[in-house]
């Protein structure tokens, strides 16, 4: 596990003590800079103070709702936001991620779950202003310039629909990609859609890519929000 | 066409009828008056009397008789175009005449009133009649009011028809059936807070001030009473059960000229009685249900207590006794021991962690908050999302076979996960830890067929039908100490908000299999068209 070269700027807006405690000895013993707020105030006034590149914040709190702050730390902040959330929770998660958070992390979770969360978003933060031209995972190289797909050189045919959602699968690796993202970027609307449409291009998209499409190890469901192109 | 306009406008204004047609049969009479005897006459106005008698009635049918009376005598006796009389025995006539014509009237005027009141009441009767059983078979306040409207406007055929249910908690009148559109009344809400706060009831112009009785005894006033700047003939009703005042019924009025008659507003009265007591009947149902519930649910609870005692303490006192074995100073660790010791911590937070979650599961069960959120999806995803989820060496052990081509199945992603996830923790556990656990799935006759099968020791046939119990563990399940015998009652209630079903049969040579079907309405092929 690779320490930052440079401490990373931290925010975690929680109001349990105990998670607090624990997410700042799991984050600065990996060198990240942590820096604690246990309501939403505080935390929206301890992000203007420190400017985070990355901010932890609980739905629940007890000052704020968790989306309103979310939506305020939107206005003027670019740097991604981890959303930490209970399960049975998807409609709150959801219109987190609508409101501009990036990902989320179910309660309880697993320390390693919370750091590759916290490297997936600070990638793809930076690489958002480089772009690579190619993206490698697995046996799967995503050539986005050319538009092609190669498998071990070999490359698979994929239909406009199939590549578009491959593509910003990929360019979110690891990452959560909810299903409006998704739509927009195929149909270039932000109208409501059925999500099965989109499931029936994933599946096609899977029979393609997957050594074995009902255990898929590249495009995982994440349920009532999206999919994860996952890079282990 | 003709005829049965007259004969509306007759039953309308039956007091200007009698003497009219009396009058107009008189002037089709004068130019034949030579042709005929005097008695003659007599017996031509009595028939008159009898037509009047059977349109309008016997009231208007007394006039009919004296208005005949007068006409026979100053047009038919000589002298004519005089109430005199020369031949004195024609006093006697006339004397007869009038007798003869009020008792004709008389009596064919009851016999058409009879009538028509027999076929009122059994319009009325076959209306309560149909109102009593179709209110029996229906369940729900709201179609209640949809068929209770439905008739009503049926038999009478107002303008509208508005139900109106009172809402004790804001003190005000919520629109609940209603035909024909029509804007917001104001004057509903009053008359609901007036009758509701004098118990009053009926207002209706219908109750003329010369027929006070009814009014007076049941507690019935005019709405005009109660607001005298509306004169309409509108009725309101109050929907009344034993307890309380449920809501109004305000009929319109109606489309043709006629008011609604004192037995009609009785009639629809009593329809909006049975409303109340439909009303009063599910609130009971309803309360009734709830207590049901509620012991159902204290079942439970003191099932779920002793559960939670055993399988929330066990791994806690476990972690307790561990760790603070950790912080004992009498010996020194190495960080091989820490290692281990933490390994078991998070063994013992791993069973917690299940339990909790078997636990928000049960309570959702419990409170029949499982609601289903259908999505159509692939089975290979639910599963692959499923497998994901397991540790590495259990994943290891599952061998899947699914088809190609399989057909999408319509479920609730995560609920039909967390089945998958029952059924198939079950297996692993139940059976030896390298031996491995199959899923397949294929098409059945009507739907979809997922089998999970392992080749653990199997269950009893006694038992078979008892692992869906809650908390029950079964003889095997020694093998398992983390099991909160919730896992399979909780798959099955989930198969069963999906409409499916789960067996078990026994795998050969050893071991369970499981069959999760879904039906054909939840499974659909892959077509072409999902791509348009």
């Amino acid at each position: 596990m690779s320490s930052p070269e440079r401490s990373i700027r931290i925010l975690v807006i929680d109001d349990e003590e105990s998670i607090r405690r624990a997410l700042q000895s799991i984050l600065s013993l990996r060198k990240y800079d942590v820096t604690l707020a246990s309501g939403g105030t505080e935390g929206i006034e301890k992000a203007i103070e420190t400017n985070p590149e990355l901010v932890i914040l609980d739905l629940s709190l007890p000052d704020m709702d968790g989306l309103d702050v979310c939506r305020e730390l939107r206005t003027w902040m670019n740097s991604p936001i981890l959303i930490l959330s209970v399960r049975g929770n998807e409609s709150d998660k959801v219109q987190a991620l609508d409101l501009g958070a990036d990902d989320y992390l179910t309660k309880p979770f697993q320390a390693g779950e919370l750091l590759a969360r916290i490297r997936a978003l600070l990638r793809r933060a930076e690489s958002r202003i480089i772009q690579p031209p190619e993206i490698v995972a697995g046996d799967l190289t995503i050539n986005l310039a050319k538009r092609q797909l190669l498998r071990q050189e070999q490359e698979i045919s994929l239909t406009r629909t199939e590549f578009e959602i491959l593509s910003l699968l990929a360019q979110n690796i690891d990452c959560v990609v909810t299903y409006r993202m998704l739509s927009e970027r195929i149909w270039d609307d932000r109208e409501e859609r059925d999500p099965s449409l989109l499931r029936v291009h994933v599946s096609n998209l899977r029979k393609k890519i997957e050594p074995d499409p009902s255990l898929p190890r590249y495009i995982h469901t994440e349920p009532g929000v999206g999919f994860r192109f996952s890079s282990q | 066409m003709i005829f049965k306009s007259v004969r509306r406008w007759a039953e309308n204004h039956p007091f200007i009828f009698a003497p009219g047609f009396v009058g107009a049969a008189t002037l089709l009479f004068l130019p034949g008056r030579e042709l005929l005897g005097k008695g003659h006459w007599a017996l031509l106005y009595l028939l008159v009397i009898s037509v009047v008698a059977s349109v309008a009635g016997s009231r208007p049918s007394f006039l009919a008789a004296l208005s005949a009376f007068l006409a026979w005598d100053v047009f038919f006796l000589p002298p004519y175009n005089t109430f005199r009389v020369d031949d004195p025995k024609d006093w006697i006539s006339l004397g007869v005449f009038l007798v003869v014509g009020v008792l004709i009237g008389l009596t064919s005027g009851r016999l058409r009133e009879r009538e028509a009141l027999a076929v009122a009441q059994e319009r009325e009767m076959a209306l309560l009649n149909r109102l009593t059983g179709r209110l029996l078979a229906i369940q729900k306040p709201l179609d209640m009011a949809e068929t209770l409207c439905a008739e009503i406007e049926a038999v009478f055929s107002p303008r509208f028809i508005r139900f109106h249910l009172t809402d004790s908690a804001k003190s005000r009148a919520l629109l609940f059936g209603m035909r024909n559109d029509l804007d917001e009344d104001p004057l509903e809400e009053d008359f609901l807070r007036e009758t509701a706060e004098r118990s009053i009831g009926i207002a209706s112009p219908a109750f003329e001030p010369s027929r006070p009785a009814p009014g007076e005894e049941s507690g019935i006033i005019r709405h005009s009473d109660l607001f005298p700047s509306v004169s309409r003939n509108d009725v309101f009703l109050p929907v009344l059960s034993s307890s309380r005042l449920e809501g109004i019924l305000h009929i319109g009025e109606r489309r043709s000229e006629r008011n609604y008659s004192w037995n009609e507003i009785q009639l629809l009265s009593a329809a909006a009685h049975m409303a109340g007591t439909f009303l009063e009947r599910n609130r009971l149902d309803e309360s009734a249900h709830q207590a049901e519930t509620l012991k159902e649910g204290d079942k439970l609870k003191s099932a779920i207590f002793s559960s939670v005692s055993h399988e929330l303490k066990t791994p806690l006192s476990s972690l307790t006794a561990t760790i603070s074995d950790l912080f004992e100073g009498d010996r020194e660790w190495n960080s091989d021991q820490v290692k281990k010791e933490l390994g078991s911590v998070k063994k013992d937070l791993d069973r917690l962690s299940h339990s909790i979650g078997s636990l928000l599961d049960l309570s959702r069960l419990a409170a029949e908050a499982w609601k289903p959120d259908l999505q159509w999806v692939e089975t290979g995803e639910v599963l692959g999302w499923v497998l994901f989820r397991l540790e590495r060496n259990d994943r290891e052990r599952v061998k899947t076979y699914l088809p190609e081509n399989l057909p999408l199945i319509l479920v609730d992603f995560q609920q039909w996960g967390r089945l998958l996830m029952h059924i198939l923790e079950n297996a692993l556990s139940y059976s030896p830890p390298d031996s491995p656990v199959t899923v397949e799935a294929e098409r059945s006759t009507s739907g979809l067929d997922i089998r999970i099968s392992d080749t653990g020791p199997g269950i009893p046939d006694d038992e078979k039908r008892m692992i869906f119990t809650k908390f029950f563990r079964g003889t095997h399940s020694g093998l398992l100490p983390g099991g909160t015998g919730l896992g399979l009652p909780i798959a099955l209630e989930i198969a069963r908000v999906h409409e499916g079903t789960i067996r078990v049969e026994d795998n050969a040579p050893s071991g369970t299999v499981f069959i999760i079907s879904l039906p054909g309405g939840h499974v659909r092929e892959e077509t072409e068209d999902d791509l348009s």
